[in-house]
């Protein structure tokens, strides 16, 4: 099964450089030890190189709004991302908030079986796959795979963020305040994050400065929260600010609580339509029980 | 011969009081170099430790001055540490700090770094295993390499033999009451089988600042800061202000190139791409201080490597960068 999907994946890269007016394949490849990594494919040789396997764990959609994609994409050319379930939501966002064209980004849906982590220990699933539903991704250009019989992945992926509720408040704080004395600021959560494209973050803010810049509790819990709270309904809980911290911590179970929320809340599932508005950037005037916005 | 825990047991029954001591421990997420209050916890079935000394020597975040505007009062903080053990750092990073006290220690010299580094004493552990990232035999070290150290523990059948390298190492020895062993035994250290080539990267960064390979290079490249702060050998830094309205602290924190607000506190970040800003930390390291210093600030412990989220290789570039013809 596996191998079919990467035949087929390396198939369609090539067709598509070859004769679909596609300048560049974003997908995955293999370095010389044999790990996974992101793979910017140009040529026919390149795509013949591009894998498939349970480490395709990148969110390769961050790469759309950075060079050598955007420039490709500003010249009106065509660039193809190879999407799992989860990042396919990240592109959904992206054309939804105007940063890609939807006619220019040819997006290839591959059918995931859930990822592992190398360096998790017994490198099982990942945490964010559990109860997985997008196995088959809602939106693509081509889809790798058969979609017969795909079943959700079994899993809760608010497993680690209930365990932590049912603590007290106290608990809770000492838990976050013992994660955030980890971090060190080195923004890799932020980096690996497709819908972390703000040309200026606030954290790079200096007059004023809004949160304090030195690796301390006090900034740290700002930056991190004020990152969830811009994410909250756009973020596609692909996992990957949590899988790139080198310190442990446990980024995203924010984001997929506040996911869980915004579901319950406003009815909003992320990246499902490219034409609907953008989440955070939708006020409905009429529904609002307030009356001081006019 | 010697055990690792008995050796720091024994610094702990000399010095538990007086002595600030670092040693591994392993957190959930890793090992990391860190201060020990006791001799138990120490891991010793690492290879590296995701922290560097770094992290002691130039912490990433250390206050420098306290202010209260409404007393008018200015008061510089000292790091009054005292004597700094550090049991069980690798050969490469007890190495880079050797580079390090080239940069710091220089015609103008870093005074709390080199403070820091004169109360220090360096207890390395040789390696035993090495991680597939590993390139130190590439740089001119090896996993037995006593660059910078000032006591070297090499792996012997059941146990280690201490070796003294340093005055300091062999007075810190005989202080907490460790013989020294002169016998040999020692087992062969690991293989090394990642290898790094420099050859003509020299000449071809000379002369190529400018050049298209630089963007190919680094097209992975996310710009975040892991491989500036895991580095052993990175060293920027900024000078913050933590405050509130009229009191606060004044600390130096790190900082990395591969920032997009790196050096704008003089006025802006020259290096607008990632390329430009990956080219930074290669030139940095490979031109750089070896115009300045004579050193590559390079011990390839493999850390930017195994710590890249995207695969960012170093060695595969520093082969990549004077392959072509048309440099």
């Amino acid at each position: 099964m596996v191998d079919e999907r990467e035949g087929a994946l390396r198939q369609k890269a090539e067709d598509l450089l070859s004769q679909g007016g596609v300048k560049l394949v974003i997908g995955y490849g293999k370095n010389a030890l044999g790990e996974v990594r992101p793979l910017l494919a140009r040529t026919r040789a390149h795509a013949r190189s591009l894998v498939w396997n349970s480490s395709c764990v990148h969110n390769l959609a961050v790469y759309l709004t950075r060079e050598p994609a955007a420039g490709i994409l500003r010249r009106g050319e065509k660039v193809a991302v190879v999407v799992k379930g989860c990042d396919a939501r990240a592109v959904v966002t992206l054309i939804q908030e105007g940063q890609v064209p939807r006619e220019l980004v040819h997006v290839m849906g591959v059918i995931c079986d859930g990822v592992t982590y190398p360096d998790a220990d017994g490198a099982g699933l990942a945490v964010k796959c559990g109860g997985c539903q997008v196995r088959v991704p809602s939106f693509y250009n081509d889809l790798v795979g058969d979609p017969e019989g795909v079943e959700p992945l079994p899993g809760n992926p608010l497993a680690d963020a209930e365990d932590l509720l049912a603590e007290t408040e106290d608990e809770r704080w000492a838990f976050w305040r013992e994660q955030m004395e980890k971090c060190m600021r080195c923004y890799a959560c932020r980096e690996a994050c497709p819908m972390c494209y703000c040309k200026e973050c606030i954290t790079e803010k200096s007059r004023p400065q809004w949160i304090d810049r030195a690796p301390l509790p006090r900034g740290n819990l700002a930056y991190h929260l004020v990152r969830a709270a811009h994410l909250a309904g756009r973020c596609s809980s692909c996992g990957e600010c949590t899988r790139v911290c080198p310190v442990g911590i446990p980024v995203d179970m924010l984001n997929r609580f506040l996911t869980s929320r915004i579901r319950t809340a406003f009815g909003h599932e992320c990246g499902v339509d490219c034409e609907a508005e953008a989440f955070q950037s939708t006020f409905n005037k009429a529904e609002d029980p307030e009356d001081y916005i006019r | 011969m010697i055990t690792v825990p008995d050796l720091l047991r024994r610094v702990f029954e000399k010095g538990g009081e007086t002595y600030t001591i670092f040693a591994p421990i392993r957190r959930d997420y890793g090992v990391m170099i860190e201060r020990v209050a006791g001799p138990e916890d120490i891991s010793l079935d690492h290879v590296l430790t995701r922290n560097t000394l770094k992290d002691v020597m130039l912490p990433s975040c250390e206050p420098l001055a306290r202010y209260d505007l409404e007393r008018g009062a200015l008061e510089p903080l000292k790091d009054d540490s005292g004597t700094i053990v550090v049991v069980g750092t690798r050969p490469c990073d007890a190495a880079a700090q050797a580079i390090l006290d080239k940069i710091l220690g220089g015609e103008v010299a870093d005074e709390r770094y080199m403070d820091r580094r004169r109360r220090t004493v360096m207890v390395t552990v040789g390696c035993s295993r090495a991680d597939s990232a590993c390139f130190c035999t590439s740089m001119g070290y090896g996993p037995h390499d006593e660059t910078g150290s000032d006591v070297l523990l090499l792996p012997a059948e059941g146990g280690y033999l201490v070796r003294a390298i340093t005055d300091r190492g062999r007075a810190f020895l005989s202080e907490i009451g460790v013989p020294e062993d002169k016998e040999e035994g020692v087992t062969p250290p690991p293989e090394i089988t990642r290898k790094a080539t420099t050859e003509g990267l020299k000449d071809w960064l000379d002369k190529n600042f400018d050049h298209c390979r630089w963007e190919e290079v680094s097209e992975n490249c996310l710009s975040c800061g892991i491989c500036y702060y895991l580095c052993p050998t990175c060293h920027c830094f900024d000078i913050v202000d933590e405050a509130g309205l009229t009191r606060g602290e004044r600390l130096r924190v790190w900082d990395s190139c591969s920032f997009k607000g790196f050096t704008k506190m003089a006025s802006h970040q020259p290096r607008v791409g990632r390329h430009a800003r990956y080219r930074q930390r290669i030139m940095h390291k490979f031109k750089y201080t070896v115009d300045n210093v004579g050193e590559t600030a390079c011990v390839g412990d493999g850390r930017c490597i195994r710590f890249c989220p995207v695969g960012v290789d170093i060695t595969e570039i520093l082969e990549k960068l004077p392959s072509e013809e048309e440099a």
